[in-house]
């Protein structure tokens, strides 16, 4: 078992001409919960989508647990997308025993007691669930499983602070705790106090890597108010910060 | 894995399918009880429901409604490729390349075993989709079902089999030069998808651009080895019309297994959903 | 008693200082069981690292210590507690200082006031 989790060396990704990561250097270890913090169009997302191979780099290498991407790290990688994934049919019952056949670390009465706990009827119809229930059965199927690494893009973008907490709760007491968790967020306030470490990514590029806890002591302000400071700055050289 | 696979399409096929088979087939019933005319089986036609017998004689409103159900018939074998078409696409295009991508490509397998699993799915939706089109049809048919099941005429088939045994095989061979030559068709649709991904924009033009571009690449081929005398060396080889079918086959399978490999190749390699 | 977290210091910092204050003020009272480090994450909404290096520091002070089956005990030791009691009370004071020498009151007025409030 290889000591980093994530490592990824030159990552780049483009579309066309247009690179939404370049040159991205990252070691991310395990038992963490991390942060992957940018405005829009940092390249987040293009990020979580390259760990978890629905995209493919332009240039540069990534491994996770040492492996480059591929079924070996797609069993170990739990992914909620940014958006519905799930077919028109399909009922959330169908969904976890789909979750059930693939993937080994899934524990289905978890993911059936989470359901309960939503208040979530598992026999019915998805698609006449309303967005946020739908999102919540999609937490529930991510968070059932014991996996080495959850990819969460956005899990608290456009929802209510009532429901933010409860996201983050569910993904508190559920998570594998030698496991990494990876949150991508432009919303750093309410989720500052669950993460160990903070990425910030501007302009497809790693600004700063480091603990919330190192960043407070150094810079004597939250997380939040430093990126605030960042990217508020305009225009700024990428690179080093 | 790949069984699990086509248990999860086979699932999704069944959910689509489950109202369009069983409507099919009560359509085919429904139209011979109002067009139940005796244009084939002329005079001997005759249907009891309940209380009442159907026994219509000829005329020209029976002839008109004759031309009505080979229309009907038409219809239903239209209706049942285009249906087969629409699937083929949309299993694939939605389930691999659309929002549904997202749950099929990080599940731990192999880009090649999700295609399979598409192309296995599409081939039984049209056996299936032929097998009912066949069966609405036999039910709209003003045949006399009674002599359908007559122990005589299945008596006549078998003794014609029997004079002429290999007719069974050749059967089979049709069927399954018909079942390579449409896997050939959606891979063709699979990869011209696929190339259509490559561009990062304007898919769906760039798909159909690549459609029309294989299917041209395919048949100046085609002509390419007629011209070189295809024809002459199959019939100078020493085998029957067996032979010369599976010949046939196993030429059609080699573009199947290129373009099964191209589309696996891209979606490995090549994959960005975004 | 919920847990306030402020933007300027290190999370566990403040988690340990209101562990500490929790234990002094009896609501985790000599010698019992503190929730496990899991629980007491989720009712913070933290991640269960930091609370779990609030919970190494507090051992450290001697508030609290491992215990052989699972989980950690309140110390029972009245003089630790009384030391941890005398600080908190130093914290406040300072507060009130600082506070009054914000309106421009020496710590010897400031003094004055207290005093003349409680007679």
């Amino acid at each position: 078992m290889s000591e980093q989790l994530i490592t990824c060396q030159g990552l780049t990704k483009a579309y066309g001409h247009k690179a939404a990561l370049s040159g991205v250097d990252l070691e991310v270890g395990r038992g963490r919960i991390v942060g992957l913090l940018g405005p829009n169009g940092s390249g987040k997302t293009t990020f979580i989508k390259l760990l978890c191979g629905l995209l493919q780099p332009t240039a540069g290498t990534l491994e996770v647990a040492g492996q480059p991407i591929g079924p070996a790290t797609k069993s170990l990688i739990s992914y909620l997308p940014d958006r519905m994934y799930f077919a028109d049919w399909m009922r959330a019952v169908d969904l976890f025993d789909l979750f059930r056949d693939f993937y080994r670390d899934f524990d289905y009465s978890k993911a059936l007691a989470m359901c309960a706990s939503l208040g979530v009827e598992p026999g019915d119809r998805l698609k006449s669930m309303s967005k946020g229930t739908k999102e919540k059965v999609q937490l529930a199927l991510v968070m059932a499983r014991r996996a080495q690494l959850y990819l969460l893009d956005e899990p608290i973008a456009g929802v209510d602070p009532a429901a933010r907490d409860f996201i983050l709760h569910t993904i508190l007491t559920n998570y594998n705790e030698e496991g990494t968790v990876l949150i991508s967020t432009h919303l750093i306030a309410d989720i500052e106090k669950v993460l160990d470490e903070a990425v910030f990514l501007k302009a497809g590029q790693v600004m700063l890597h480091n603990s919330v806890d190192n960043i407070r002591e150094n810079e004597g302000k939250s997380v939040d108010a430093l990126f605030r400071e960042i990217f508020r700055a305009t225009p700024m050289e990428g690179g080093e910060f | 894995m790949l069984l699990k696979l086509l248990k999860y399409d086979l699932r999704s096929m069944w959910k689509q399918f489950r109202v369009i088979w069983p409507a099919a087939l009560i359509l085919g019933l429904v139209n011979r009880f109002i067009f139940g005319a005796p244009t084939i089986y002329d005079g001997s036609f005759s249907l009891v429901v309940g209380n009442y017998t159907f026994a219509p004689n000829g005329g020209a409103f029976t002839q008109w409604l004759g031309v009505i159900t080979m229309f009907l018939f038409f219809g239903v074998f239209v209706a049942m490729v285009l249906v087969s078409f629409i699937f083929v696409i949309t299993r694939f295009y939605k389930g691999l390349l659309g929002d549904e991508g997202y749950l099929m490509h990080t599940l731990p397998v192999r880009s090649w075993q999700l295609v399979l699993s598409k192309l296995v799915c599409a081939l039984v939706v049209t056996v299936v989709n032929a097998i009912v089109g066949v069966l609405a049809l036999v039910l709209m048919m003003p045949l006399n079902w009674t002599e359908l099941f007559d122990t005589e005429l299945w008596r006549m088939i078998l003794r014609a089999l029997a004079k002429h045994p290999d007719t069974l095989l050749y059967f089979f061979e049709f069927c399954a030069l018909f079942l390579t030559v449409f896997t050939l068709g959606a891979l063709v649709l699979y990869l011209s998808m696929s190339i259509g991904h490559l561009f990062s924009s304007r898919r769906v033009l760039m798909s159909v651009v690549a459609y029309f571009g294989l299917n041209i690449l395919g048949s100046t081929l085609n002509n390419l080895i007629n011209r070189l005398g295809f024809p002459r060396w199959l019939a100078g080889l020493p085998v029957n019309s067996h032979g010369e079918l599976w010949i046939s086959i196993g030429l059609t399978l080699i573009p199947v297994v290129l373009m099964f490999l191209a589309t696996s190749w891209i979606l490995t390699h090549k994959l960005n959903l975004e | 008693m919920d847990w306030k977290l402020s933007d300027d210091r290190p999370i566990w910092l403040q988690l340990s200082q209101q562990l500490a204050r929790r234990i002094v003020t009896g609501i985790y009272p000599p010698g019992s069981r503190l929730p496990s480090v899991r629980e007491l994450a989720a009712a913070a909404g933290v991640n269960p690292n930091t609370m779990q290096r609030a919970l190494a520091q507090l051992e450290q002070d001697g508030l609290a210590k491992a215990d052989r089956t699972a989980g950690r005990l309140v110390t029972q030791d009245t003089t630790i507690l009384e030391a941890v009691r005398t600080a908190e009370a130093q914290i406040v004071i300072n507060q009130y200082f600082d506070a009054m020498a914000e309106l421009g009151y020496s710590q010897q007025e400031a003094a004055l006031l207290l005093r003349e409030e409680l007679k």
